[in-house]
């Protein structure tokens, strides 16, 4: 599928990194920018990473891969070589950014660092992705996913209230690394917007660190405002006090999520009648509970009330019967039963079906996390087969020519 | 200050947004030098305005102080919308806005007349960017959704907990922060082509859908590989994997065991660390850096499948290394061996003691007339020559009118003096001062 108008077409960027750059790269990619990812003659480390296709570990089957490098190229360069070097400088005569994500220092060590490069090309953005920044302590430490949820705050924050001695949690999917891939790409758009006005490019450091947290929402705030501590609850917001629980269990043993924030009198009317119906209000139809106050004191009860009245129905009844009056409940689902929703699925088409020929099989990614009307989103291809553009781009493994 | 730090100067939002997720927006295009005006009615406030207080503050309208945190940089102008006089202004600061942003429920713009094809007839290349719960479209487009409902439909809370029990989803709205960001990030694309097009847009943003990459490779685990995230041993915990062959992943990244949070010396709740072994290279340092004890040893303990195999064990023995130390001075022992470990910090730790965070100076600091110099978090986006930084703490209710009506649409004292005393520029029946809040939201 080709993208007619792409809100970044004609944008080239080279893409040398792994772990912490491929999602901005892919942001960009899917945008419509022409993402050349160079990898080492083995391919990137995250080749090596499951799941792989049918569970056979592949250089061009991991699903990790997939998912982060759809609308990309791959090439293959030795940048510890003269030659490879050499190539990079060749390529960024038509290249308007390099997104690197290797340790600091070492694009320097390869003569491939933003001083060197902005001599002979100074409208380059240059953006630089590593866990904590370029300089500093923490700079040359060892990281990882889970390292960035422990140090940036979002597992101080997440987990249980209910399930005795359970630890801060991590949330799994590799998270951090799409904060700040989120941070990189507003980066280099945003150096773009600078260059086509002041005619300069300019040298971007992210740290994944930063990212991490400066996501937190109230957390911080909690401290610099009031200097208190929160606790973890399951599943709804850490606070310094414990709040009502909003995740209860359904006849079909999935959780709903009710969101009771929110109520008004309305809503709070609907909901009574609602439980009525099948005479499980309890004493919920009392006249004062109507009173805002009178219930907010009251929630613990209101919520043991819910529980006995969901667990007695399916979680995606509740959901919608109970959006009909006005409640912002939800099931909580499994990412995949989003293909069961007919809304997301046929309505919003949220997702994208992907051609591999190289299997001869087209497989349903994730789609748009954004709607562009004017320049719609899109996977212009499938993930790269390690080094499948090579002769694109004129690169011979063995002897390198340089002769343009 | 440098002129050329002002990458969005002469760039107007006319900002509609509330709660968090369009807020984040705004505020990232105020950092990068945007004009960022905040149109309120004190009737219905945004509600983050009172939800939450600085320490013994009575709670007011002006002295939220998450409030002042997400809306740092922008500018209030409070305006009756329903009044005819009300929407011709806004109509008018349309014409001279270059991007509108909104996150009301799906119908709430069009309602008022101000869906795209009419706002495009008063400006031709405005970028209006809206982020609702279920998009714009579609069957389900009314339905009531905020950022936690959002996380529940698609399987953001389902992604974290511990195996074989109930999901412990996140402790925060995670897709307020996630939308909040590609908001700004469709926005700047957006502006991008529009400098080379003259084209505007129109950018429909689905909370639910903003977790789509998110939970990417999931996804794809399921539709390629048809294996289920309905099962017990999903999620992992803090774990890498439950399973020796490697299949069932966290899609975190690479298979690492020992993975998990080990208990370190204290009590507190987040007296904990973190440690990732990925290979058996890793484990021979490992077990230099922890003293080489005996257990160490064991054989079945020698390869990545056998450490999986036997993780409870294993993990009961770091536990015993980990529980005589600090969580830092874990952090440092297996730092020194370029291992894969770190400090599990609160709030407190990360605003008074990151020393990486202080060495880059994230956090700002913003002087607000009711609540003083606060620290605020920065942009993390450190750029030479176009770094976005927090110019201004929140506005008060209001407090750029003036600035709104003269500077940018020349009315002069007069005509200002003739609409107040219509109640469009706040409500009759409400003294400024009298404001409290109903209660706090939470």
């Amino acid at each position: 599928m080709m993208v007619e108008k792409a809100a970044l077409k004609g944008i080239t960027v080279l893409e040398i990194g792994d772990q912490l750059t491929q999602f901005a790269g892919k942001l960009l990619a899917d945008m419509g920018a022409e993402v050349i990812k160079v990898e080492p003659k083995e391919g990137a480390p995250s080749r090596k990473i499951g799941p792989f296709y049918k569970d056979i570990p592949d250089q061009n089957g991991s699903l990790y891969f997939w998912n982060y490098n759809t609308s990309k190229k791959s090439i293959t360069l030795q940048l510890e070589t003269k030659e490879g070097q050499e190539k990079v400088t060749q390529l960024l005569h038509d290249a308007d950014v390099i997104l690197e994500g290797n340790k600091p220092g070492q694009m320097k060590e390869w003569g491939l660092d933003y001083v060197t490069l902005s001599k002979r090309f100074p409208t380059l953005v240059y953006c630089s992705v590593t866990p904590f920044g370029q300089e500093g302590p923490w700079s040359q430490y060892q990281s990882s996913d889970i390292v960035q949820l422990a140090l940036g705050g979002i597992m101080a924050v997440t987990g249980y209230d209910d399930v005795p001695d359970a630890p801060p949690i991590a949330p799994t999917g590799g998270q951090s690394y799409h904060l700040a891939g989120y941070f990189a790409a507003m980066g280099i758009v945003s150096a773009l917007l600078h260059r086509d006005f002041k005619k300069e490019g300019q040298f971007i450091d992210i740290s994944v660190h930063d990212c991490v947290t400066v996501s937190t929402e109230m957390s911080l705030p909690y401290w610099i405002y009031q200097k208190e501590h929160v606790i973890r609850q399951t599943g709804r917001h850490a606070l310094p006090n414990r709040s009502v629980r909003w995740n209860l269990k359904c006849k079909d043993d999935k959780y709903i999520l009710v969101l009771n924030t929110y109520l008004d009198t309305k809503r709070w009317k609907g909901l009574v009648s609602w439980l009525s119906s099948y005479q499980l209000e309890e004493d919920l139809a009392d006249e004062r509970y109507v009173d805002d106050k009178y219930r907010a004191q009251r929630m613990e009860h209101v919520t043991d009330v819910l529980e006995r009245f969901c667990i007695q129905f399916d979680s995606e009844y509740i959901y919608h019967k109970a959006q009909s009056i006005g409640l912002p409940w939800a099931p909580v689902r499994a990412p995949e039963d989003m293909i069961h929703d007919k809304h997301l699925r046929e309505d919003r088409k949220v997702f994208a079906s992907v051609y591999h020929p190289e299997v001869n099989e087209s497989f349903t990614y994730p789609g748009a996390p954004y709607k562009l009307h004017e320049t719609p989103w899109g996977i212009s291809k499938r993930p790269p087969l390690l080094g499948e553009h090579n002769e694109e781009y004129s690169i011979n493994l063995r002897t390198s020519n340089l002769s343009n | 200050m440098n002129v050329q730090q002002d990458l969005l100067t002469g760039i107007r939002v006319l900002d509609f947004t509330w709660s968090v997720s369009g807020s984040t927006t705004t505020r990232i295009l105020a950092s990068m030098g945007a004009e960022v005006i905040k149109v309120e009615w004190p009737k219905t406030p945004d509600m983050m305005r009172f939800s939450m207080y600085a320490k013994d503050d009575e709670p007011g309208l002006d002295n939220g102080a998450f409030f002042n945190s997400l809306n740092a940089g922008k500018r209030s102008f409070t305006v009756n919308i329903k009044s005819a006089e009300g929407m011709n202004i806004v109509k008018e600061l349309i014409r001279k806005s270059d991007i509108i942003t909104e996150n009301f429920s799906a119908g709430v713009f069009e309602k008022w007349g101000l869906d795209y094809e009419s706002l495009k007839e008063i400006n031709e290349g405005i970028i209006y960017m809206s982020i609702s719960g279920l998009g714009h479209t579609g069957r389900q487009k009314n339905y009531g959704t905020w950022g936690p409902t959002a996380a529940a439909l698609s399987g953001m809370t389902y992604i974290s907990g511990l195996p074989d029990k109930h999901p412990s989803g996140w402790g925060y709205s995670i897709l307020d922060i996630v939308a909040g960001y590609t908001g700004a990030y469709s926005v700047l694309t957006a502006l991008l082509y529009k400098n080379r097009t003259g084209e505007g847009q129109y950018i429909d943003i689905s909370q639910v859908e903003t977790a789509l990459p998110l939970v990417g490779t999931n996804l794809l685990d399921y539709f390629v590989n048809g294996r289920s995230s309905n099962r017990p041993d999903f999620p992992t915990g803090n774990r890498s994997t439950l399973s020796a062959d490697g299949n069932k992943s966290d899609f975190r990244g690479a298979i690492a065991c020992p993975q998990n949070t080990y208990r370190c010396a204290g009590d507190g709740p987040n007296d904990y660390c973190v440690i990732a072994i990925y290979n058996d290279e890793e484990w021979e340092r490992f077990k230099e850096a922890i003293g080489k004890p005996e257990w160490a040893n064991d054989s079945r303990f020698s390869s990545l499948t056998g450490r999986i195999q036997h993780q409870d064990e294993l993990d009961q023995h770091i536990g015993e290394f980990t529980r005589k130390l600090s969580k830092y001075a874990v952090m440092e022992a297996l730092q020194k061996y370029d291992l894969v470990a770190a400090a599990v910090q609160q709030n407190e730790d990360i605003v008074e003691y990151d020393p990486q965070l202080s060495f880059r100076g994230l956090f700002e600091t913003v002087q607000h007339p009711l609540l003083g110099e606060r620290l605020v978090e920065g942009v993390p986006i450190k750029m030479s020559q176009s770094s976005p930084f927090i110019r201004k703490s929140a506005p008060l209710m209001g407090e750029d009118n003036d600035f709104v009506l003269k500077e940018i649409l020349d009315y002069s004292n007069e005509e200002i003096e003739l609409l107040d005393t219509q109640g469009v520029f706040w409500p009759l029946d409400m003294p400024k001062e009298s404001f409290k809040a109903v209660r706090p939201l939470w």
